[in-house]
């Protein structure tokens, strides 16, 4: 999970939950520290590569879709899914990051239920082998 | 007064012998005679009239005329007269115009056409005077005159620079405010081709100019770019007219041109200013979300978890951080629309209003049934506008029929709208609780709100936005309302004119 807000990671965290995938979690707080993470992992085989990536698209330091290109472009997790969540539904932001390479786009709701929703999309795009 | 006649009247001789007397008299111009010293022996009913006074034969010398006074004013005396002068034997100046007054004061224009009289050995015996009345040529060449005095004036003290050159191009006169703008003087720039003026990516334009001239059209606040004196660029508009002569031909033109650089400079500015307000607007809109929607949904969440560990009070209290976040999510979301109000880029949309309004009442059908509220309308033009910004107008004025509704009576809501002269004209009229006079202007200010929340519901700015689409087309956007009966609401959108329509 790569995502800024508190709130936010605990929210996510809950979807995560409801999806009922049990699997660990990493979560990094900012853009660099994202694509630093993808950057070990291409080095040390041994460190953890993500099968599923939860991306906030307005982050510090880097812009999610840099994240996104950064991931493209690495050797070992380029195959990851990738789901996008931002609190912004305008059209031009979903393509944007549907053409960055991401399989899936939430906007971020302003309300518990629909927040849960993510669950489902945690479920659709978990890679089948690793589950 | 041609030499051929003048030496026919010579021919009667010094007007003794009565049938030249009975010619001279009857002519219609003034003649006069005299003998070799210059004293008259004869004058003619016209020469009489003309000269306003009888005079005496024998005495009078040189002239029938009273005084005499050259062109330019001078007083000529009557033995320096074109007739004393040739009598004198001088060179007979012909052709000259003189002012002579009259003893009652008047003045009149006449140009004398003097001859000697010679007897057969050539000795001059007498000379004849034909004094030709010129005063109404010269009136008229006055007022010409003083008229092109007053052209120049006004020309002179124009703000703008008033140009004229030929049909070659080629710069016929300059004005004191071409000097101002362009920074050539009259005497540098007179006879230079009018080229000089133009930057050299911009010369093409000086023949298409020059072939629109020559067609007799009219070139109309045409904006573009000319160039100083000293190098530097100009924003000006140009209005270029074909000038004619006295037979109808083309033969030149004159061009007013106006600095229209700081108008262009403020538009730029403010233009920019806009831009910036709607960045600023759009930014903080959005961004003022994200935080709201955690303050919406963890406020919920203690709310649902927390729900038996927290007193009635504090569950209270909840519920306003839940209804302040709500609302504020509401205003939000309302600027964001009000920023995005597409400017309309295509146009030559057009759009059928009776569609429009048949989209926006399927939308609302939920809220009409519930109001129960009843609507008709009347057949409704096709107008040259985007179909979602006619949308956004008519749902935002439905919407607030329906919601300032009467409690006393069954809400009526009627659309009209209808074709005029300048363009058309719509009406949202209904019968709820009207709007005070003093808030007729208030109500389309962004976030002016008329009641408190628990009244009626809203952000204070669908008719912010109404206002804004109507601006977007140039139009116009009011109420007429009388309280407590109802308003009608009404826009309208001009016929533009790069729509031809």
């Amino acid at each position: 999970m790569i995502e800024d807000n508190p709130a936010d990671v605990f929210l996510i965290r809950e979807a995560i939950e409801a999806s009922g995938i049990k699997v660990p979690l990493h979560i990094v707080k900012d853009g660099e520290e994202a694509t630093r993470f993808f950057d070990t992992a291409d080095r040390d085989n041994a460190a953890p590569c993500p099968s599923l990536v939860i991306l906030d698209i307005n982050l510090p330091k880097k812009h999610g879709v840099q994240v996104l290109q950064h991931l493209r472009r690495s050797h070992r997790c380029r195959r990851a899914s990738v789901i996008v969540v931002s609190s912004s539904n305008a059209a031009k932001d979903r393509q944007d990051v549907i053409l960055n390479g991401a399989d899936a786009y939430f906007c971020k709701p302003s309300k518990y239920d629909d927040f849960l929703k993510l669950a489902d999309l945690i479920r659709e795009w978990f890679p089948k082998e690793t589950k | 007064m041609t030499a051929q006649a003048l030496k026919a009247l010579t021919q009667l001789g010094n007007g003794s012998d009565p049938a030249s007397r009975e010619v001279l008299d009857a002519l219609p111009v003034a003649v006069y005679i005299t003998d070799s010293e210059g004293r008259l022996t004869y004058f003619n009913a016209a020469a009489a009239e003309l000269s306003g006074r009888s005079p005496q034969l024998g005495v009078d010398q040189w002239c029938v005329t009273w005084k005499i006074f050259l062109a330019d004013g001078t007083p000529l005396p009557h033995d320096k007269c074109p007739m004393a002068v040739a009598l004198k034997g001088g060179e007979i100046v012909e052709g000259i115009e003189c002012l002579a007054e009259r003893p009652d004061g008047t003045r009149f224009w006449f140009t004398p056409y003097p001859a000697v009289l010679r007897d057969a050995r050539g000795k001059i015996t007498g000379g004849i005077n034909v004094l030709v009345d010129i005063t109404a040529r010269k009136g008229a060449q006055e007022q010409a005159e003083q008229a092109a005095l007053l052209l120049s004036a006004i020309v002179d003290s124009s703000d703008d620079a008033i140009i004229s050159k030929d049909l070659n191009g080629t710069i016929t006169s300059w004005n004191k405010s071409a000097e101002r703008l362009f920074g050539y003087t009259a005497e540098e720039i007179v006879g230079r081709p009018v080229t000089l003026l133009i930057p050299p990516e911009r010369l093409d334009e000086e023949p298409r100019i020059i072939a629109r001239l020559k067609a007799g059209e009219r070139v109309d606040h045409f904006e573009t770019i000319r160039r100083r004196k000293d190098g530097k660029l100009l924003d000006i508009s140009l209005t270029i007219s074909p000038v004619r002569d006295a037979k109808g031909n083309i033969v030149g033109a004159s061009k007013i041109a106006r600095d229209i650089t700081e108008r262009r400079r403020a538009e730029a500015e403010i233009l920019r200013a806009n831009r910036d307000l709607e960045q600023f607007a759009f930014s903080a809109s959005h961004d003022l979300q994200e935080p709201l929607r955690s303050v919406k949904i963890y406020s919920e969440l203690l709310t649902q978890r927390y729900n038996n560990r927290l007193d009635g009070q504090a569950l209270e209290f909840l519920g306003y951080v839940r209804a302040g976040a709500t609302r504020m999510e509401a205003l939000v979301s309302d600027l964001l629309g009000y920023t995005q109000i597409a400017k309309r880029e295509d146009r030559s949309e057009t759009v059928d209003a009776n569609a429009a309004l048949a989209i926006v009442l399927e939308s609302m059908a939920g809220s009409v049934s519930e109001s129960g509220a009843r609507i008709t309308s009347e057949p409704l033009p096709t107008v040259p506008m985007h179909a979602a910004h006619l949308q956004q107008l008519f749902q935002n004025l439905i919407g607030n029929a329906i919601k300032y509704r009467s409690r006393e009576r069954t809400p009526q809501i009627h659309i009209a709208g209808e074709s005029q002269g300048e363009g058309w004209t719509f009406a949202v009229t209904d019968n709820g609780i009207g709007i005070a006079p003093e808030y007729k202007e208030k109500v389309f200010g962004l976030f002016k709100r008329l009641h408190t929340n628990e009244e009626y519901s809203g952000t204070g700015i669908g008719l912010a936005i109404c206002h804004r689409i109507v601006a977007e087309y140039q139009g116009r956007i009011w109420v007429e309302s009388e309280p407590g009966r109802g308003s009608s609401f009404r826009f309208t959108i001009p016929r533009s004119r790069d729509s031809g329509g």
